[in-house]
């Protein structure tokens, strides 16, 4: 009675992709949040009659053979790289990327992790930081008697200092890009982190080729769309409820059997 | 004498591995590009030469299911903004990846771009062009844009052609599970394939067929499994008069 455990694979595929869409929309509203979607693959196949074998010693061919599929499973789960809208906050250190690119952060442990939340704050010691407090590459320090910081489309920052009329730049925003931004693994807090599926970062300037541009005082919000989700889950609930009817099915042929007699 | 029950039994095990398929379609109605399958019963007759089919007879027929086969007819076209999500939208035409066993065909176009900057899928087997070679990008090419004949290219220019190619013969091809199918038939490239960029091909089952085959299945089954109840009851009433009148 395999249609139990096929049906079995369907409801749990279906489990997931309801975690998937309960966490695109918790996260509606985190900042820089790339959607996730997961992607079904059908499982081995039995071959029963096997397709284009001979069925007479004339050499008369099978023209379709008897296959039985044994379910379903999760392929994978992966993140929709679209570009989130942009929200004013009118916070000078809020920095969102229009078009590619990462910004990095070095993390305690000395790694960098790549993220597109841009809302930025200072440290003690005036470093330019991310929520978390870690320092944002290639760090940038704002002198203690700046009156204001402007952060241009070239990611430069430029402090205007106090009694002083000309903005002076104290350092450059850096954004990296990769081959594969799916690949990213991500890892919390906003925080994503190379590996050997993303390929190696490319580091460059913000509004350079092939690199987005730095917007002050916005931040992206998520790429998460409530009414695709919410039909996705729908969706999702529905094939749940379908795979436990074959389930009752199969059941109610198996009890057949046993009454039989 | 065990005739009847044997034939009816021969439809119970055919309907069991119908509903199997069933299950396995209601299974996948979310899987990318699947295909629903349906099973195909044929009679197979039981020729007992020595026994004799008393004159004007029939020999006796039993039930298997032949075959199965595959609805051929494409899914709806979904949505999902993922740039190299990739649909088909022209009935007839597969993608060619090259999975470690050869080229295999797929629809469920959901690409990605590898470490290396080539087209994958899932498993990071390349995807294909026109010629069998796969598509290389370079990390300056960062919008990549597929047009309807499948041309992919990016700021920098052209990259390759996607080749989308139709075997000659679709019921020769067989379901490997994770989307993919091999095929022995010869395969021709499609002039027009219609590709959609930033969408993929839902499955193309039923959810309402699935469920009214699901429900035939088991009716059948129970329907079936009554026919060897009440010739059970029979031969047992037969044993008991022939014991009557014995005694």
């Amino acid at each position: 009675m395999r249609a139990l455990d096929i049906a079995g694979t369907g409801m749990q595929a279906q489990q997931t992709n309801v975690e998937v869409i309960s966490n695109n929309i918790a996260n509606m509203t985190t900042t820089g949040f790339k959607r996730q979607r997961a992607e079904f693959q059908d499982l081995i196949y039995q071959n029963l009659r096997r397709v284009g074998s001979n069925s007479s010693d004339s050499g008369a061919v099978l023209p379709s053979g008897a296959q039985v599929g044994l379910g379903v499973k999760a392929a994978a789960i992966y993140r929709i790289n679209e570009q989130g809208n942009l929200q004013q906050t009118s916070n000078s250190l809020d920095v969102a990327i229009r078009g590619n690119g990462y910004f990095q952060v070095t993390l305690p442990s000395g790694e960098t992790a790549y993220t597109r939340d841009g809302s930025f704050g200072l440290s003690p010691d005036g470093q330019i930081v991310n929520a978390e407090g870690y320092v944002v590459q290639p760090g940038v320090t704002v002198p203690a008697n700046a009156t204001g910081v402007t952060i241009n489309a070239s990611g430069q920052v430029q402090a205007t200092l106090d009694g002083q009329t000309a903005a002076a730049t104290v350092g450059t925003l850096s954004l990296a890009v990769f081959p594969n931004e799916a690949g990213l693994s991500a890892q919390g807090s906003n925080l994503l982190l190379q590996t050997s599926a993303s390929g190696n970062p490319v580091t460059g300037t913000p509004s350079a080729p092939g690199f987005g541009s730095t917007l002050q005082g916005f931040v992206e919000t998520s790429n998460v769309n409530v009414v695709s989700e919410i039909t996705d889950l729908i969706t999702a609930q529905r094939a749940y409820e379908m795979n436990s009817k074959v389930i009752t099915a199969g059941d109610q042929m198996l009890s057949t059997l046993t009454n039989l007699r | 004498m065990e005739n009847p029950t044997t034939i009816a039994l021969s439809r119970l095990v055919a309907q069991q591995r119908a509903l199997d398929v069933t299950a396995t379609n209601l299974a996948n109605a979310n899987t990318p590009a699947f295909r629903a399958e349906r099973t195909l019963f044929s009679d197979w007759l039981a020729r007992e030469p020595s026994l004799g089919t008393p004159p004007g007879g029939r020999s006796i027929s039993y039930t298997q299911d032949r075959a199965t086969y595959r609805e051929q007819r494409a899914g709806t076209v979904r949505h999902t903004g993922n740039p190299l999500d990739l649909a088909i939208a022209s009935q007839a035409g597969w993608f060619t990846v090259q999975a470690q066993a050869g080229p295999r065909l797929t629809r469920a176009g959901h690409f990605q771009l590898n470490a290396s900057g080539a087209v994958v899928d899932e498993q990071g087997d390349a995807l294909l062009d026109v010629n069998g070679r796969p598509l290389q990008t370079t990390p300056s090419d960062t919008q990549l844009s597929v047009a309807g004949d499948g041309t992919l290219s990016s700021e920098n220019g052209q990259i390759g052609r996607i080749g989308v190619m139709q075997p000659d013969d679709e019921n020769k091809m067989q379901a490997e599970g994770a989307r993919l199918f091999a095929t022995t038939s010869a395969t021709t490239a499609v002039a027009a394939p219609q590709i959609v960029q930033g969408a993929v091909e839902d499955s193309n089952v039923q959810p309402i067929t699935e469920l009214n085959r699901m429900m035939t299945d088991l009716r059948e089954f129970q329907f079936t499994s009554q026919i060897i109840q009440g010739e059970s009851d029979r031969q047992n009433a037969a044993i008991e008069k022939i014991l009557r009148r014995g005694a």
